[in-house]
């Protein structure tokens, strides 16, 4: 297919949400079982492993196991040799994590187009000794990109991916203060596909202002963040914040280059994650419709079958509002694991004016991916058009799966 | 939290709140038939006689107050330790143990399964900061009930681990459930209590206090009445409780209906109400913060010849001199919003009935009034926004009715919020809105807006200093600061 250059209205989302203190259901400490962090977990592989001397140069036992499960899953690089960092960290019970996730939603205003989504997701996940005082040593990172998208327009063919590849692991010098975190010291070691960052300070609370590239199989992207006032979240155990960001993104696909502006928003959440245990069932989606922006969804419901069904509907703004909820006189249907990216689900928020159907884009086996989750993409009808990505949190309830 | 179970401001205060008009359907006398059933007998205007009150040790009362775990469910411990880290300025140097780790409305307890809980307290409502120190007794005008407080509790299911956590948190999840859609409010600030205790009444009881998950009687409104919380150093001179005095009798009993959420047998009222009588001691003998600021003395002097002029008739008399009539005035005359003594009129005596039934009803009576009863105005200073519904800013518009905003938004966010507040015209600084100015305000804002056009809501009334000429009011104002 011939090269093209269309510039769409776009939006950046992190993935993360409303979630500063809710983790995705998965596994408590149960050594070695991977389940919902994706198929490596590293940081619950070392946090179940005995911990390593302070300041030993070799790793320890667990690390290499831990290295040695992540090789296994990394498919066609699982030769090649990587070098783990030495690993002078304790590893308690609870592994500290942080996490970035990032969704662009084209919202396109070009009516030739029928709708794009494209996702790109960078994930890390470190563990710490407990926050104890005013320093902790090292994180191990893991870097997982994945783009799942569709693209369709008059002009040219329909086109549908899922990728998701797991690009580097590293490690990270770290220093807690007051205020927040500091990085000392970044290593990646890629594996074959490559997402770097070039941050325009080494501050952990600032470097979202840089320039990303991220290269998987068929698809490239080129992201520059150019600024990122900041938006505290309310306290928790995690430090979190939202970052809306003037953002400009090449993607290119398979010869198809689509060059992106707009504003981009990130989640980040730094700090102890929680375990989820077996009482409620999350869902969660991301929407970006036309004329309207993007909207968080999330809906809990209790496995026992009692109490309400909650959805929350929350306008993204670039008044990065830090309230805790937005609306929630909001219909999600069906939304369960087994029906929620179905044939049809519907959103009505009447406060917002909002009836809408989703329609997936694409079939369910074109976006499984590596932890469990469920996501695709949605064509939107109703009250508004647009695309949109939903990602289904309602991973099965720990007490479920055991 | 919010929406948990708090504290005293819990406390019955039997008037009825409407929509049960809404739901008995269209059929006219079907209608006419149920508010009859419901309808209550409203005591007229006049004095509160004083009633007799168990003894009780107030120091006891202040342990008890901050350390028992009156209000017996709530969230795991683990799932609040997840969840927040606890603001050390929010915190009670006082408390020790699993409390010296929790915020001032916060308790810990244990539950009979051994789960480790964490419980609201009174001082979710009758506490406030204020300029930078904890003010216990004072009315929390900060807090947020325009949340449906189901959400944040369900969503810290996300959190429980194991059978005994779970049935602990669902225990608390159930009752939050059941009165979530009768306590959500407009306003941040404003207080839906009254509302709160007719959807706990209406879940539960009276003869056996059993709780259940379907409402056994009559559901108040989806739309509550305000209420601007009152401060508890008024209890020292009040007779009867609440804004039409209908909490007659042993005030002890009442107070514990801050435990209604939660407490299902008489055997574990009868636990609280052993300390109960120390807890109302203790609040009978708090004082108001005095004013923090310059007084002008001669002004004030003016203004106290004033006061005792017009207001002390119902406010009463402060200083050496000092005395309070504990009168209730009849709503025609005193011209407040009346849908509190409309609807405990039209639909109050289910509840009236209930809680004489109950083992609240033992020591205590609800016998609400034909009107409101003129407080106490110690501290008054620091009780703002002001009428029994907050629904005007500041003094001075208390005493100038034309000067009251029909549409409002508070531009203090807590009680440490010194810029904020008013200090000539006594009150925290707000913006007057128009439809316009409404629509142009950030939504994330919309919820800090006072529209007295709405039920409940309104700031008409108590127009006794309309004649009063401007200076005279600052006078007045400034003889308040000395209360």
């Amino acid at each position: 297919m011939a090269a093209k250059k269309l510039t769409y209205r776009w939006l950046l989302l992190d993935r993360f949400k409303n979630r500063t203190a809710f983790s995705r259901p998965r596994l408590r400490p149960a050594c070695g079982h991977r389940a919902f962090i994706g198929a490596a977990s590293v940081s619950t592989l070392v946090a179940c492993g005995s911990a390593a001397d302070p300041g030993s140069d070799a790793a320890s036992e667990m690390t290499r196991s831990g290295i040695a499960a992540w090789v296994a899953d990394a498919g066609p690089w699982r030769s090649q040799t990587i070098n783990w960092p030495r690993d002078f960290a304790e590893h308690p019970g609870a592994p500290t994590e942080a996490r970035e996730w990032f969704i662009a939603l084209v919202d396109t205003d070009d009516a030739s187009v029928h709708g794009i989504v494209q996702r790109i997701a960078r994930v890390q996940i470190a563990s710490t000794p407990a926050a104890s005082g005013s320093s902790a040593s090292a994180w191990a990172l893991r870097a997982v990109a994945q783009s799942a998208g569709h693209w369709e327009s008059d002009t040219a063919p329909k086109q549908t991916w899922a990728e998701t590849e797991r690009v580097a692991v590293g490690l990270a010098g770290y220093r807690s203060n007051e205020g927040g975190a500091t990085l000392s010291r970044f290593e990646t070691h890629v594996l074959g596909h490559s997402a770097t960052f070039e941050p325009q300070s080494r501050s952990a609370h600032d470097h979202c202002s840089g320039l990303w590239t991220l290269t998987l199989p068929s698809v490239s992207a080129r992201i520059t963040q150019t600024r990122c006032p900041r938006v505290q979240h309310a306290s928790t155990r995690t430090i979190a914040w939202s970052q809306p960001m003037v953002t400009e993104a090449i993607i290119m696909k398979d010869g198809d280059t689509r060059s992106l502006s707009g504003v981009a928003w990130m989640r980040h959440a730094w700090g102890g994650v929680p375990e989820v245990g077996s009482a409620v069932r999350l869902n969660t989606a991301v929407l970006t419709l036309a004329g309207l922006g993007t909207l968080e969804v999330t809906q809990t419901s209790r496995a026992s079958g009692r109490g309400p069904r909650i959805t929350t509907v929350r306008p993204l703004r670039l008044s990065a509002s830090a309230e805790a909820f937005g609306t929630d006189d909001a219909e999600w249907t069906p939304a369960d694991r087994s029906h929620a990216l179905g044939e049809r689900s519907t959103l009505v928020v009447s406060s917002l004016g909002l009836d809408l159907t989703l329609k997936p884009m694409s079939d369910e086996a074109a976006t499984a991916d590596i932890d469990g989750r469920l996501r695709r993409t949605v064509v939107v009808s109703g009250s508004h058009l647009g695309a949109g990505y939903i990602d289904v949190d309602s991973a099965d309830p720990v007490g479920a799966q055991q | 939290m919010s929406g948990c179970a708090d504290g005293l401001s819990r406390l019955l205060a039997v008037v009825g709140v409407s929509v049960l008009l809404a739901a008995c359907g269209t059929d006219e006398n079907v209608a006419r038939d149920q508010v009859n059933e419901s309808s209550a007998q409203l005591v007229d205007a006049g004095l509160i006689s004083a009633s007799a009150q168990r003894p009780g040790d107030p120091e006891r009362g202040r342990q008890a107050l901050l350390t028992e775990p009156y209000v017996e469910c709530g969230l795991p411990a683990s799932v609040w330790h997840e969840l927040g880290a606890t603001d050390p300025a929010m915190s009670l140097e006082e408390r020790g143990g699993r409390n010296a780790e929790l915020p001032y409305f916060l308790t810990a307890t244990t539950n009979d399964e051994g789960v480790d809980l964490v419980v609201n307290n009174c001082l979710t409502c009758h506490a406030a900061p204020l300029f930078g120190e904890l003010v216990i007794g004072l009315g929390n005008e900060f807090a947020d009930f325009t949340n449906n407080p189901s959400i944040a509790v369900e969503r810290a299911g996300l959190l429980v681990r194991g059978d005994a956590e779970t049935r602990a948190w669902e225990k608390y999840a159930d009752r939050v459930a059941s009165i979530a859609p009768y306590v959500q409010l407009p306003t941040v600030g404003s207080n839906p209590a009254n509302n709160l205790t007719f959807a706990l009444i209406a879940h539960r009881d009276p003869r056996t206090q059993a709780w259940s998950n379907t409402p056994l009687r009559a559901v108040p409104s989806t739309t509550p009445p305000p209420v601007s919380v009152p401060p508890w150093w008024r209890m020292r001179k009040k007779h009867a409780m609440f804004n039409m005095g209908e909490g007659r009798g042993d005030h002890a009993r009442l107070m514990m209906s801050a435990s209604m959420m939660c407490t299902d047998d008489r055997e574990s009222l009868e636990a609280i109400d052993a300390y109960a009588p120390d807890i109302r001691a203790f609040i009978s003998q708090l004082e108001a913060p005095p004013w923090p600021f310059a007084i002008n003395q001669a002004l004030a002097r003016q203004g106290e010849l004033l006061f005792n002029a017009n207001c002390s008739a119902c406010h009463g008399r402060y200083g050496a001199d000092e005395s309070y009539p504990n009168r209730l005035v009849d709503i025609d005359h005193v011209g407040t919003d009346a849908t509190l003594v409309i609807q405990a009129e039209m639909q109050g005596k289910p509840w009236i009935n209930w809680l004489n039934e109950s083992y609240y009803g033992e020591l205590s009576q609800a016998i609400p009034g034909r009107g409101y009863v003129a407080p106490p105005l110690d501290g008054i200073w620091a009780t703002g926004p002001y009428l029994h519904n907050g629904s005007v800013p500041n003094l001075y518009q208390v005493l100038d009715s034309s000067q009251r905003p029909a549409l409002w938004m508070s531009l203090a966010r807590s009680g440490n919020d010194v810029d904020a507040f008013d200090r000539e015209h006594v009150g925290w600084l707000h913006q007057t809105l128009t439809v316009g100015s409404l629509e142009a305000l950030d939504s994330d804002r919309h919820k800090y807006v006072y529209d007295t056009a709405k039920v409940g809501h309104g700031n008409g009334g108590h127009t006794f200093g309309d004649h009063l000429e401007h200076r005279q009011r600052l006078a007045v104002i400034e003889y308040l600061k000395t209360l």
